[in-house]
């Protein structure tokens, strides 16, 4: 497995978890990605000693923590100029991105328009996006924070 | 008369071009969806600065924030540039005003017709829309991407050529003039007054650009209502251009004595 696949599945458990979710599946036009967990109850009964230690190891038990957002870590977005920010590409259309989206490098999240110039701002790294900072159709300062992402580190 | 037909042609686009980069290179295309999407598509492959894209016909032009150009074919300019000079980047904002003051310029020098300038770029006759501009670009981080510039110009459009709602707002030079005009005669000359304008922002050259443009600009001096969004309009007086290209506005609300910058906004002159 490719690190960045192994990242990204990482990345699909941390959203499972945070959003309490049982079940997630992802699709793209070469990959699809399904991650899934049996949620325990929080208090569990005394584990029985497994009568068969070998085939216990064969299965080990996934221990999955629910990650803190470590806020040093998040990519801040900023505006390159003075403007008006956009969530979408016209009035009527969807929103180019969502809270919680996984997004690549290179996705446009927004436009900031300054004299009938459309400034589509693209992310700078693969991650996902945690917060929209401003609401769409504000007016915006050079350098104002617009996006929080967490991006995807590959190590 | 009738406009002839001037096909657009690479060899007489270049005949008479003194630029470095811009129109050095120029596809020509029957008909495509919107020259802008695809300078932005041909840029992503790597195509060099000063390209130009020119279509005959384009079936889904652009305009700002979703809405159309319409296209008639064969008659008129349909042009996207590529723009990648890195020194730009800081002055992304005077590229649609540099852009509206090269385009009324070469119009003028060349065919004897003076365009009205209205804040940020476009470019009337009367009332009626002549020309029009859409510049975007891409941003990533501290490092600066690619910068489309997308012109249309009327030229050789009868009325008929327009659906019949644009019929009292826009106008082509066909129908102010009475005659054709030549689209690479006038091509050539949009090039190089374009580069000579882009030239003075990539030197730094802000105060050459903004006092050129606050003397061609008509929407200065006058009264206009700037519509912001649905929910917010101004009315007030243009008094100036800011340091990035703004426009400048008194507003006529009671009391309101500050001056507010339109930077996003559709813009009606009043008087």
């Amino acid at each position: 497995m490719k690190s960045e696949q192994r990242k990204e599945i990482q990345d699909l458990v941390e959203i499972l978890t945070e959003q309490n979710l049982t079940e997630i599946e992802i699709e793209r036009k070469d990959l699809r990605i399904r991650v899934r967990r049996d949620v325990v109850p929080a208090v569990s009964p005394p584990t029985p000693v497994a009568p068969f230690s070998a085939e216990r190891a064969a299965t080990p038990h996934l221990t999955i923590e629910a990650p803190e957002i470590d806020n040093a870590r998040l990519l801040t977005v900023t505006s390159p100029i003075v403007g008006t920010f956009y969530r979408s590409p016209s009035p009527d259309a969807d929103s180019y991105i969502e809270e919680n989206d996984i997004v690549s490098k290179g996705q446009v999240l927004c436009i900031v328009e300054a004299m009938k110039l459309m400034n589509e701002i693209e992310c700078e790294a693969d991650g996902r996006l945690v917060k929209v900072l401003v609401e769409s159709g504000a007016a915006v300062e050079y350098g104002q924070p617009l996006f929080l992402i967490d991006p995807i580190t590959v190590s | 008369m009738t406009p002839t037909s001037d096909a657009l042609n690479t060899i007489a686009i270049q005949t008479g071009l003194t630029t470095q980069a811009l129109g050095q290179s120029i596809h020509i295309l029957t008909e495509t969806a919107s020259t802008n999407s695809l300078g932005m598509t041909l840029a992503a492959s790597g195509e060099p600065d000063g390209t130009v894209i020119l279509a005959e016909h384009q079936t889904a032009g652009k305009g700002r924030l979703g809405r159309s150009w319409v296209s008639p074919p064969n008659k008129n300019i349909y042009c996207s540039m590529i723009l990648r000079d890195p020194r730009l980047q800081q002055h992304l904002t005077w590229i649609p005003l540099a852009t509206g003051l090269a385009l009324q310029e070469a119009i003028q020098k060349t065919l004897g017709i003076t365009p009205s300038l209205k804040w940020p770029n476009d470019l009337l006759i009367g009332n009626k829309k002549l020309a029009g501009i859409l510049c975007e670009s891409t941003s990533r981080g501290q490092t600066g991407g690619v910068l489309i510039v997308g012109i249309g110009v009327n030229v050789n459009a009868e009325r008929e050529d327009f659906p019949a709602e644009l019929q009292s707002t826009s106008t082509s030079i066909f129908q102010e003039s009475g005659h054709p005009s030549n689209r690479n005669t006038l091509l050539t000359s949009i090039f190089n007054y374009l580069e000579k304008w882009y030239d003075q922002l990539a030197s730094d050259n802000i105060v050459a650009v903004q006092s050129a443009y606050t003397a061609a600009c008509s929407t200065l001096g006058i009264d206009v209502r700037c519509t912001l969004n649905e929910a917010r309009e101004i009315h007030g007086r243009a008094t100036a251009i800011g340091m990035d290209g703004s426009l400048q506005v008194i507003p006529f609300e009671q009391g309101a004595r500050q001056v507010i910058e339109i930077r996003s906004a559709d813009v009606t002159h009043v008087r």
